[in-house]
């Protein structure tokens, strides 16, 4: 395995000067970042501790967990929102398995989705409203809720952008081109100042309601373009093939062109539920407390103060976790696809 | 039948036609009677008034007398700022990966997929904030700022020594841009072996030298603390360093990654056709292989960029004054919420659509 | 004019050349022939040094290819080489195809490059082609429109690597009669091919390879009736 080693890395003057190199400076940065966060961390002790060391204030990261991980979630039902995550994993771990993916599976998500809201929110004596919901449960929420609705969206965008009639198709253009060509946070900032100006009195949307609301308006446009690169690759052979043994057009979209179409933009589909699931930190913006705000938040603790890049680590770690989870699960479907072509 | 089909999908759009425009009349109505109830102000006149706060940072002189369409501008040339130097060092930084990521020694290509998974999978308004964190958290204060090589480290920004003649600034800048693609081109041609290498080391020599010419010759102005402040020098403000560090970074990743696709779309026999009729390897590069590389990575590169410059937005988020902070501050003074997130959407939107247009026109030059 | 002394080539831990000597004079019409993975392609991409040998010295004109003082782009222009895939510029039309190489390696002024670009073109029977691009082609047409690209260049030896493996049958045909005109009027050069007829009937010298090695060198006389290599038998026998 060493020999193995030595032919990729050190096989010739050139790649053993830059092996050296990139060895150093990887060196340099795990050294520097294991002194601070092992040598020099200070995992027992207070605030003042922790100020005069200049390691990591890892007793900070254990006070504040709770709070980054749930926000102001009441301490003593905990466990549905934890409970709630491991359902989650669960479902991530049933859904991405081939062999799962029949028509059951949308009731299975259906159900799966039902059960997650019901265990955050909870009810008569136990209920907790959905301003004290934050952290890692909410970013979840923001970010499966959205992909669950805005990717059905956007199939319906995608085929009325190819459609043959006028109607539809520049609604869609019209709708797609303008929500990409402007920056989620206008969109967040529209949904939250302006929706409430378009509602009838005495009818109001909370807040969280109307973030989830922007993220399916900003995605389904995003989805809309991806599927329709799907639908533009199927050739126009398939539809001729429908057409000649009677299928309409809905029976075509549903049965022959959508299956495969779908399967064929799987990557750049993860990618743009990788890009929203990292867009939903933006809802701090309009004061919402998903894992970016209550990280933040944690921030301000006046006991706790100038502790700010720890906490950016832990949150950091979180998200690198799940998005290159997702980013692995693309690309696996991407090899298996490779190879069966 | 026939007849029956066309005939049900016009029903079917003239349904979806009366079903938008019915929504919108019934919420635009709906508007109208809440704004009005509300005593909230519509249209565009407080566009004159005096806008009333301060702006950090500015490309044309401003003050708080001026009026909130003045402030706006000011936001607006800010965003331009930040965009073009966050596309020029983005696109840099995803050139330099992208050709690291297709390098035969696995260490170069190792480094790359590193920094592209990393930055890709944290959310890029949490790098924003890290790098914003670095400057006024872990930064010194200006009395004991970081200093090497004539650059001021602190929490009140980055300070480099510039030439004192901005006439001088631009003569050097242009120097090291000409002397770069000199040596780029030498080393691609007339070295044999370790190209990459030389160049990285002839670059190296080049630049430092050119610095020491211009030194010696021309007057520098260099940072140094006089009191409380720091006089002298250039200085980048923290707002201005985290969002640019943080966008390029993170863009930069996604570039890298499209860049490298590109190259590796060209078929080898490409390479090997242009080499067997004694091309060199810049012939080659210029005539064969980028012409090739550009067309398949042009529309996602434009894409990038655009995303560069809709990311900047989340200036509001660590202060940089850029035209939605601008209009983030003018919304929660006037209360205008509705013309200033439409003029949010119409600026980005126009932007978006010069793009669609340079896109288009490339498309239509190069052969499809 | 070309020379390979114990030239040895290993791909990791595979020995893909061993122990190659050969000698080819100006003029000379060599075959290369054998089974799969034997080596063929390999060896004859070393002599242009579009793949490096490990080992050994190949000398072209008596200048060794692999020395750091040799100018590899000005060899190449002396040695062209015909591809299984034709490789041709999809971007540029056939006639810039033909006019990129004379123009920017050899620095030759347009109007001539363009004129003598033509002349091949009608060589091999494609001047109708001309401003059309190469995905709007055949691919006996691509293949020819690579040699007459080839050709250009004026090249002292031409390197054919399995030139008609990715045609057609019916294609097959007209590139070989490219080629036979080609040898008849005295181009030297190293073919790779499957295509016994044209070796038969062209080829000066066959070469079989077998495992890396040179088994059997012969004119195509000895080679086809009175080789005493068992493997060249074997191999004649599932050939022919």
């Amino acid at each position: 395995m060493l020999r193995q080693l030595k032919k990729k890395y050190f096989i010739d003057l050139g790649s053993t000067l830059a092996s050296t190199f990139i060895l150093c400076i990887y060196l340099f940065v795990g050294w520097y970042f294991f002194n601070w966060l092992i040598i020099d961390g200070v995992w027992v002790g207070d605030a003042n501790i922790c100020k005069n060391s200049s390691g990591a204030c890892v007793s900070f990261l254990k006070e504040k967990f709770t709070f980054i991980l749930f926000g102001v979630y009441p301490r003593e039902y905990l466990y549905r929102p934890i409970l709630g995550i491991v359902l989650l994993v669960i479902g991530w771990i049933h859904f991405t398995k081939k062999k799962n993916w029949n028509n059951l599976l949308f009731v299975k998500f259906l159900v799966l989705m039902i059960i997650y809201f019901v265990l955050l929110s909870g009810f008569g004596e136990n209920k907790v409203e959905t301003s004290k919901w934050g952290g890692l449960p909410l970013t979840l929420l923001l970010s499966i809720v959205g992909v669950a609705i805005s990717y059905p969206v956007g199939i319906l965008l995608a085929l009325g952008r190819t459609s043959k009639q006028a109607v539809p198709r520049y609604l869609s253009i019209v709708y797609i081109e303008l929500i990409r060509g402007v920056p989620l946070i206008s969109i967040l900032f529209m949904s939250s100042v302006l929706i409430p100006l378009f509602l009838p009195d005495g009818i109001t949307i909370n807040k969280l309601f109307r973030a989830q609301l922007a993220i399916i308006f900003f995605s389904s446009a995003y989805f809309a373009e991806v599927v329709r690169g799907g639908l533009n690759s199927i050739p126009k052979g398939q539809w001729e093939g429908a057409k000649s043994i009677g299928l309409n057009y809905i029976q075509t979209i549903k049965l022959v062109i959508l299956p495969q179409a779908l399967v064929k933009v799987i990557p750049p589909t993860v990618n743009t539920m990788i890009g929203m699931f990292k867009d939903t930190s933006l809802v701090i913006i309009i004061a919402l407390f998903d894992l970016m705000g209550t990280t933040k938040a944690s921030m301000t603790d006046s006991k706790w103060l100038g502790f700010s890049v720890e906490a950016y680590f832990l949150c950091a770690v979180i998200y690198f976790i799940i998005c290159s989870r997702m980013g692995r699960f693309s690309k696996k479907v991407e090899e298996e696809f490779q190879r069966s072509h | 039948m026939n007849i029956n089909k066309k005939l049900s999908s016009k029903i079917f759009s003239a349904a979806i036609l009366i079903i938008v425009l019915g929504s919108f009349y019934s919420l635009f109505s709906q508007l109208q009677h809440n704004l009005s109830a509300q005593n909230v102000a519509t249209g565009f006149g407080f566009l004159e008034y005096e806008a009333g706060f301060e702006i950090s940072e500015s490309m044309i002189s401003y003050d708080s007398f001026d009026t909130y369409k003045k402030a706006l501008t000011v936001g607006f040339f800010n965003t331009l700022k930040m965009a073009a130097v966050g596309c020029a060092f983005s696109f840099l930084l995803g050139l330099i990966f992208g050709v690291m990521g297709i390098s035969k020694k696995h260490a170069l290509k190792n480094f790359s997929e590193t920094y592209i998974n990393i930055t890709r999978n944290i959310p890029l308004l949490l790098q924003l904030f890290f790098w914003y964190a670095l400057f006024t958290d872990i930064f010194p204060s200006v009395r004991n700022a970081h200093s090497f090589f004539g650059i001021l480290l602190s929490n009140r920004g980055f300070y480099f020594p510039v030439f004192s003649s901005s006439v001088v600034n631009y003569l050097f800048a242009f120097s090291i841009v000409l002397l770069n693609l000199g040596i780029f081109y030498f080393s691609l041609v007339k070295i044999k072996k370790y190209k990459g290498l030389s160049f990285i080391l002839l670059s190296i020599v080049g630049v430092v030298g050119c610095i020491f010419i211009f030194s010696i010759i021309f007057p520098v102005s260099a940072p140094k603390l006089q009191g409380f402040n720091i006089s002298g020098g250039k200085s980048l403000s923290p707002e201005f360093c985290s969002l640019f560090l943080g966008l390029t970074i993170y863009t930069g990743a996604f570039m890298a990654e499209i860049i490298r696709s590109g190259i590796l779309a060209i078929d080898k026999g490409q390479w090997e056709a242009g080499r067997s009729i004694g091309l060199n390897d810049y012939q080659l590069l210029r005539y064969v292989i980028i012409p090739q590389s550009f067309k398949v990575s042009l529309p996602p590169l434009i894409s990038q960029f655009l995303n560069l410059t809709k990311n900047s937005s989340l200036a509001v988020a660590i202060g940089y004054p850029d035209f939605v902070s601008i209009a983030n501050t003018s919304m929660n003074q006037t209360g205008q919420a509705i013309e200033l997130v439409g003029l949010i959407m119409a600026m980005y939107l126009s932007l978006s659509l010069l793009s669609s247009g340079v896109l288009n026109f490339f498309g239509r030059s190069s052969r499809a | 004019m070309i020379e390979l002394k114990n030239v040895n080539k290993w791909y990791d831990d595979f020995h893909v050349l061993k122990d190659i000597n050969l000698r080819i004079e100006t003029g000379e019409k060599v075959v290369v022939c054998g089974p799969s993975g034997s080596g063929k392609s390999t060896l004859i991409r070393c002599i242009n040094n579009l793949e490096e040998y490990q080992q050994g010295e190949i000398f072209v004109d008596s200048i060794e290819v692999q020395d750091l003082q040799t100018n590899i782009e000005k060899l190449r222009m002396d040695v062209g080489m015909v591809f299984q895939h034709f490789n041709l510029f999809p971007h540029l039309s056939i006639l810039q195809n033909l006019t990129i190489g004379p123009m920017k390696a050899k620095n030759i002024p347009e109007e001539e490059a363009k004129k003598t670009a033509l002349k091949f073109l009608d060589k091999v029977k494609i001047l109708s082609e001309a401003n059309k691009y190469p995905d709007q082609l055949s691919g006996g047409q691509k293949q020819r429109v690579a040699i007459a690209r080839t050709l250009c260049m004026a090249p002292k030896i031409i390197l054919f690597d399995e030139p008609t493996s990715a045609l057609d049958p019916e294609m097959v045909k007209e590139v070989l009669d490219v080629m036979i005109d080609l040898a008849k009027e005295g181009m030297a050069m190293i073919c790779v091919t499957h295509e016994m007829g044209f070796a038969k009937s062209v080829a000066d010298r066959i070469i079989f390879m077998d495992e890396g090695r040179i088994v059997e060198d012969a004119t195509p006389e000895n080679f086809f009736e009175n080789s005493t290599q068992p493997r060249v038998k074997e191999f004649l026998s599932q050939i022919l």
